[in-house]
């Protein structure tokens, strides 16, 4: 399909305000400089959580262990003194002499839970020599005993990752939504109180006009919201390392395609607020019945992210001002059926279409009227 | 040749057009007349498809004006208006684009564009850094970028200094001079009347008088008689034809149906006092725009 030159020159004079405003520049400064945080910040954690002790032992020392994220490892010492020297000089955290233990304080109960499982241990692969059993008997005797088989009857398919991830694509895709709205919505209003949008359309058809301003806001808010996301998802695979959600691939999809279709829907409803008023307040009072549209989807997406699968997602699904945000759970968390997408993004596009409609005739109708806020009836009016 | 015929538009219970009817054409410039909410800016809107009229046809040289038809015409409306934080360079070349020029054709019609109003050396500028009567050149500079075969100002005189008047009054000649039909509209009749060829009178949404400034002014159906008198006039000078005389300055000025001759006047106002001076002449253009709206051209 081959764009008409005129709405190809609206949207890239749009992309070019945009790119050229100082907003946007700041603005996409500090979202690099969040999504760089948001991204490395459980890497960060995590290896943060790795914890290591050093304990003294009388006698032999035995190799290093592992418990939980405790990494203990083990110095021998000649004696109890020598080893409370060193534990007073802070260079072991712990000192361990045939059954006794010594911190400087009992507060650390992982440390004590982890040495005392192998006092533990070891006294019993003692008793168990003492006893004179055989190679054979003894690791018979000590061999572990298999855990409980889990059967579950209504298993919890929900991936904690892909929730979370989820959830970041959910805030992400309504910031998108609406600060390119916002921009669609100030952009209009900025034209119809500046009257230059008299002189443009007197070049290019009102839809024109609407359709590359919606065009070239849009392309910089998926380009600007893809960069985002590409420089999050890197950073994170940078210093998390294979620990990035397998779900990562079809959540990225999920949002581009959410994106495109909640942008056509939301940014014609914002472009119609806009072309209503002549003033920053006007604009934002008739914006607000579709702020409030949108947040609930949000607010809606953000509550079930955690129960994707739920009824209630899978019929908000086909409600579409709220379907692009439940989309984006529902694909990146749970497990919707394909007829289930099919039909959503068909009623979405058959929806956005006719907002389309409504807003080019609301635009067309309200444009040229300046001075108070116009109402939508007159509007509308032939 | 732009030819208006019978457009009519009403908003609700108000009538902004009532059959109306306009010719442009190539080479003339149009004065297009009416007190505040006559209709002018209804017209020019609707020559622009900026309103959808209820009826009426507009062509362009024989055809109905379409889209593409249209990129061929300039439009200066009467509320100003452009990007204020595009450089003015880049503003005239987006313009000269969306009137269907190349990238470079419109490069170089911004660059010549901005000699011609003597703001070359601003072409990176933004318009909010400009002067207010630079911003109307740039405004005007919109408007004539593509070599347009039509111009059609709303009140392009409006806001401006002496020098941006004459400026104007210069622009608007040269590119009648090119051939293209140029329809403006102005509260400043004397300006019209030294300026246009052809003017429109436009009443309550419909027209009134249209033709050549000399045309118009004959055909008003009225002839004014002025005469100064030594001293005054004695006692209370007499009615002509039914009209009161207005006292002047020591004499006194009637505006006569056209019927009634200059011996008529020099007649009735025998014995009245010396006279000094007369004058029997066609009405002006503000005189005659005053007789046929009855109400004074500027608000």
């Amino acid at each position: 399909m081959r764009l008409a030159p005129e709405i190809r020159l609206v949207a890239a004079n749009e992309i070019r305000q945009g790119v050229r405003g100082k907003v946007f520049r700041i603005g996409f400064a500090v979202m690099v400089l969040v999504v760089t945080v948001v991204g490395a910040l459980p890497g960060i954690l995590r290896s943060s959580g790795r914890k290591s002790a050093v304990v003294a032992v009388v006698g032999n020392a035995t190799p290093p262990i592992t418990a939980g994220s405790l990494r203990i490892t083990f110095r021998a010492v000649v004696d109890r003194r020598e080893g409370i020297m060193l534990l007073k000089a802070n260079q072991v955290k712990a000192v361990v002499a045939g059954d006794q233990l010594v911190v400087n304080r009992a507060s650390n109960t992982e440390l004590r839970g982890a040495l005392e499982q192998v006092h533990q241990s070891t006294v019993r692969n003692q008793r168990v020599a003492a006893a004179g059993l055989s190679a054979a008997q003894t690791q018979a005797v000590l061999a572990p005993v298999n855990r409980l088989l889990l059967t579950e009857l209504n298993p919890d398919r929900t991936d904690p990752k892909a929730v979370g991830l989820a959830s970041l694509a959910q805030i992400l895709l309504f910031f998108a939504l609406s600060t390119f709205g916002a921009a669609v919505l100030h952009g209009v209003l900025l034209e119809k109180s500046s009257r230059v949008v008299e002189v443009v359309l007197a070049t290019v058809s009102t839809r024109q006009l609407l359709a590359g301003k919606l065009l070239g806001i849009g392309a910089l808010g998926l380009l600007q919201t893809t960069t985002l996301a590409v420089i999050g998802g890197t950073v994170a695979k940078v210093v998390s390392g294979n620990q990035i959600p397998s779900t990562t691939g079809r959540t990225t999809i999920a949002f581009v395609f959410c994106f495109l279709l909640g942008y056509a829907f939301y940014s014609a409803l914002f472009a119609a607020a806009g072309s209503l008023s002549s003033r920053i307040e006007d604009a934002q009072a008739a914006a607000t019945p579709v702020t409030l549209l949108l947040t609930v989807g949000y607010v809606a997406a953000l509550i079930l992210a955690f129960s994707p699968d739920s009824t209630a997602a899978r019929v908000l699904m086909f409600v579409p001002p709220a379907a692009p945000s439940i989309a984006m759970v529902r694909i990146a968390s749970g497990h919707p059926h394909s007829w289930e997408l099919a039909i959503s993004a068909s009623l979405m596009i058959v929806a956005t279409l006719g907002v389309l409609r409504l807003a080019a005739r609301v635009y067309n109708g309200a444009a040229l009227r300046t001075g108070g806020r116009v109402k939508l009836r007159q509007a509308l009016r032939p | 040749m732009l030819n208006i015929t019978g457009l009519s538009k009403r908003y609700g219970d108000i009538v902004a057009l009532d059959e109306f009817g306009l010719e442009a054409h190539g080479g003339r410039l149009v004065g297009f007349l009416g007190a505040n909410g006559a209709g002018k800016t209804t017209t020019m809107r609707a020559i622009f498809g900026l309103i959808q009229p209820d009826a009426g046809q507009l062509t362009w040289d024989g055809n109905v004006i379409t889209g593409e038809q249209r990129r061929r015409f300039g439009y200066m409306p009467e509320q100003r208006g452009l990007y204020a934080r595009i450089p003015i360079g880049e503003q005239l070349e987006y313009f000269g684009r969306l009137h269907g020029m190349t990238k470079a054709n419109a490069s170089v019609a911004a660059t010549s564009m901005l000699e011609e109003l003597g703001l070359n050396d601003r072409r990176a500028d933004k318009l909010e850094t400009l002067s207010h009567g630079n911003q109307q050149r740039i405004q005007l500079g919109v408007a004539l970028v593509h070599n347009p075969d039509l111009l059609v100002l709303d009140e392009p005189f409006s806001g401006l200094d002496p020098v941006g008047v004459t400026t104007m009054i210069e622009v608007l000649r040269a590119r009648a001079s090119a051939g293209v039909a140029v329809v403006f509209s102005s509260h400043q009749l004397e300006l019209v009347e030294d300026l246009c060829d052809d003017v429109i009178l436009i009443s309550h949404g419909h027209s009134v008088l249209h033709g050549t400034i000399d045309d118009v002014r004959s055909r008003a159906g009225r002839r004014v008689a002025e005469v100064s008198m030594a001293n005054g006039v004695n006692g209370t000078a007499p009615e002509i034809a039914g009209t009161r005389a207005e006292l002047r300055h020591g004499g006194v000025r009637y505006n006569l149906p056209h019927t009634v001759t200059p011996n008529e006047v020099l007649a009735a106002l025998d014995g009245f006092g010396t006279i000094t001076a007369f004058n029997f002449r066609l009405p002006s253009l503000s005189e005659v725009f005053l007789s046929a709206v009855g109400e004074p051209a500027v608000p």
